[in-house]
């Protein structure tokens, strides 16, 4: 890994579109079948402007900002999220991190970010924080 | 108060002689009620359509070969992965008002998930908190749940916030 320094930023990961079919893709993967995720009319009736992305699926895309960072050779250690706003899909989201602090361990670096993902319009859809561990190279 | 509102933004805390809402009152019974120990087996196709479900092409998930030569020595599960384990976890608070969100969720991880472990789940309602806004309350309830492997090593730990909101 390349010289890291507190403030630093991650490379993003833009995600493709949200689309439907991966909406159902991923209800049957996780097991999570709320409607609110996949049939229209039980999402509007639910007082939803349609369909809503899986929570979890957002914060599936966080794991794989970090663990595409960090590489094969990293240990995620920590991964915490809060939710703050809905997923649709068409929307078009990116993760990022940024490193808020780097400690010596183990002939690595234990490193907390500070990490999010955002939609096309720039909101905030979900927040976190993360703890990893890289070895040095 | 309407479904995707930032839930998070409120700073009064309930108490100084304010009534509790009915939905605490309710959870409060339950904190420390454990689910029974569920045994699970991490398997490599449910690993793979997980990863493909969140568009994730990393060969440590499906490729068997590449995985094997890495330092896991073998398949691993993406980080979120422990969410596909429910079957028999659920804990069931009748009574609640309200809708229900995912609030927050942590997992804090020993190691990663490996192809063909086998582990042993529990969950138990771990706290309960409350929030009062002008339109309600907000009731925090904070699922915890451990994954020990068959040594009965703890691999990972997840919490998870669900957020009820009622005007009671």
């Amino acid at each position: 890994m390349k010289e890291l320094a507190v403030g630093q930023e991650i490379p993003p990961l833009v995600k493709e579109p949200i689309t439907r079919i991966q909406l159902v893709q991923y209800a049957g993967a996780s097991g999570d079948f709320n409607t609110i995720h996949v049939i229209e009319e039980e999402a509007r009736a639910k007082g939803l402007n349609g369909v809503i992305a899986h929570g979890m699926l957002s914060m599936g895309f966080l794991g794989q900002l970090l663990t595409d960072w960090i590489g094969q050779n990293g240990d995620l250690l920590q991964l915490q999220v809060r939710f703050r706003s809905q997923v649709f899909p068409g929307d078009v989201v990116t993760c990022r991190g940024i490193i808020r602090s780097i400690a010596e361990r183990d002939n690595g670096a234990e490193i907390d970010l500070e990490i999010w993902e955002e939609n096309q319009k720039q909101t905030k859809v979900i927040t976190g924080i993360a703890k990893v561990w890289v070895p040095h190279t | 108060m309407k479904l995707g509102t930032d839930l998070f933004g409120l700073e009064s805390d309930s108490g100084g002689g304010l009534m509790a809402g009915k939905n605490l009152e309710v959870v409060q019974q339950y904190v420390g009620v454990q689910s029974p120990v569920v045994w699970f087996e991490v398997e490599k196709g449910a690993i793979r359509k997980f990863a493909d479900a969140i568009g994730d092409p990393n060969p440590l998930y499906r490729d068997d070969e590449f995985a094997r030569r890495s330092r896991h020595g073998g398949i691993i599960a993406p980080p979120t992965f422990a969410t596909t384990f429910r079957e028999g976890l659920r804990i069931e608070i009748p009574n609640l008002i309200g809708p229900r969100l995912h609030g927050e969720q942590l997992f804090t991880y020993q190691r990663p998930l490996k192809a063909g472990d086998k582990l042993a789940l529990q969950t138990r309602v771990a706290e309960v908190k409350e929030k009062k806004s002008s339109s309600g309350y907000l009731t925090f309830i904070v699922y915890e749940t451990e994954g020990h492997d068959e040594a009965g090593s703890l691999v990972y730990t997840e919490r998870r916030t669900a957020v009820m909101v009622s005007d009671q």
